[in-house]
C-alpha cells in the first residue's frame, strides 16, 4: 500500500508540475498581476477527492516548490505559498461537505482564497496596504478561473474514479 | 432541502458577489492633484500638478533592481523595469481613480495622494531629485 500511495502521489505531483510549467509560459491575459488561469490546482482538487487530503498536500508543495525552481521565480514562492495554504485549507474544509458533482464550487472558494492569500502577503511584504485595490478585480478573476479549473477536476473525478487512479 | 446543495444557489450567490466586487472597483481610489511614490511603504518622492506638467524621467533603485519613472503630459507611468514579469510596465500610466502603479519586485508604489497630507512631502521630494 505504502508502494501504491508513492506511485499515485509521484505521478499526480508530475502532473500538476508539468501544468504549472506549460501555463508559466503562456503570457499574461491582462495587466493586473496576479490574475491567472491556475489550471494545476485542478490535480490538486482531483487528488483531494480521489487519494484523499493527505497526499493532496504532498502533491501540492512537491509542485509548489519544484514548479517555483523551474520557472525561476523564487519572489512568487512567497506568494504562491501564502494562496496555496489558504486555498487549501479552503477546499480540505469545504470538501467535507461538498459532493463530487459540486467540487465547482469547492474550486471558486479556494481560488478567492487563493488570491486573498496572495494579496494578504503581498501587502505584508511590501509593506503597502493598497494592494488592496487589486482584490475585487481579483475575486472576480477567482470566480471565473475558480469555476473552469472547478469543473474539469469535477469532469476528471467522475471519469477516473478512485480505482482508477 | 438542503439550499447550500442546489447548484443555482451557488450560481446567483458568485453572481453577486461578482456584481458587489465590480461596484467596489469602481468606486473612486481617494487621493487628488498629487502623485505619491512609495517605496517599501516609505514615501519617497511626490510631485504637485505643476511638477506633473514638465516632461521628464527618473531612475529609482531598489536592492540591485530599477524602475524608469516617466512622467509625460501630466500622467505619470513606468516605462521600464528590471524585473522579469514587468506588470508595473504594462500597467500604463496611473489614473486618477484607478488602481495604483505597484511593482512588487522592486517594493514600488505610486498613487494618488491627498493634498492634506502634502506638507511635510515637499521636503522629501527636494531630496530625491
Amino acid at each position: 500500500m505504502r508502494t501504491r500511495k508513492l506511485a499515485e502521489t509521484a505521478l499526480l505531483a508530475a502532473t500538476a508540475l508539468i501544468i504549472y510549467i506549460v501555463e508559466a509560459q503562456i503570457p499574461s491575459l491582462t495587466n493586473i498581476p496576479g490574475i491567472k488561469l491556475g489550471l494545476s490546482n485542478t490535480v490538486t482538487l482531483f487528488a483531494m477527492y480521489t487519494v484523499g487530503t493527505g497526499q493532496a498536500v504532498c502533491v501540492l508543495v512537491i509542485r509548489v516548490l519544484l514548479g517555483t525552481f523551474a520557472t525561476g521565480q523564487v519572489m512568487s514562492l512567497i506568494f504562491s505559498a501564502a494562496g496555496g495554504t489558504i486555498s487549501f485549507a479552503v477546499c480540505a474544509l469545504l470538501k467535507r461537505v461538498f459532493p463530487i458533482r459540486m467540487i465547482w464550487v469547492v474550486s471558486i472558494f479556494g481560488a478567492i482564497g487563493h488570491n486573498i492569500g496572495q494579496i494578504a502577503a503581498a501587502v505584508l511584504v511590501t509593506g503597502t496596504w493598497e494592494i488592496i485595490y487589486y482584490l475585487p478585480v481579483l475575486i472576480i478573476s477567482g470566480v471565473f478561473t475558480g469555476t473552469f479549473t472547478g469543473l474539469a477536476a469535477q469532469f476528471a473525478v467522475k471519469r477516473m474514479g478512485k480505482n482508477d487512479c | 432541502m438542503k439550499l447550500y446543495l442546489k447548484s443555482w444557489f451557488w450560481v446567483i450567490f458568485f453572481a453577486l458577489v461578482c456584481c458587489c466586487c465590480f461596484v467596489i472597483y469602481l468606486l473612486p481610489k481617494g487621493g487628488n492633484g498629487y502623485v505619491g511614490v512609495y517605496q517599501n511603504g516609505e514615501l519617497i518622492c511626490s510631485f504637485d500638478e505643476e511638477e506633473l506638467n514638465e516632461d521628464r524621467e527618473l531612475v529609482i533603485e531598489y536592492m540591485g533592481g530599477t524602475n524608469t519613472i516617466s512622467i509625460s503630459e501630466g500622467s505619470v507611468s513606468i516605462t521600464q523595469a528590471s524585473c522579469p514579469d514587468g506588470d508595473c510596465v504594462r500597467h500604463g500610466p496611473l489614473e486618477p481613480g484607478g488602481t495604483p502603479i505597484i511593482c512588487l519586485p522592486n517594493r514600488l508604489v505610486i498613487k494618488y495622494i491627498d493634498e492634506t497630507k502634502n506638507d511635510d512631502v515637499d521636503a522629501v521630494s527636494g531630496d530625491v531629485k
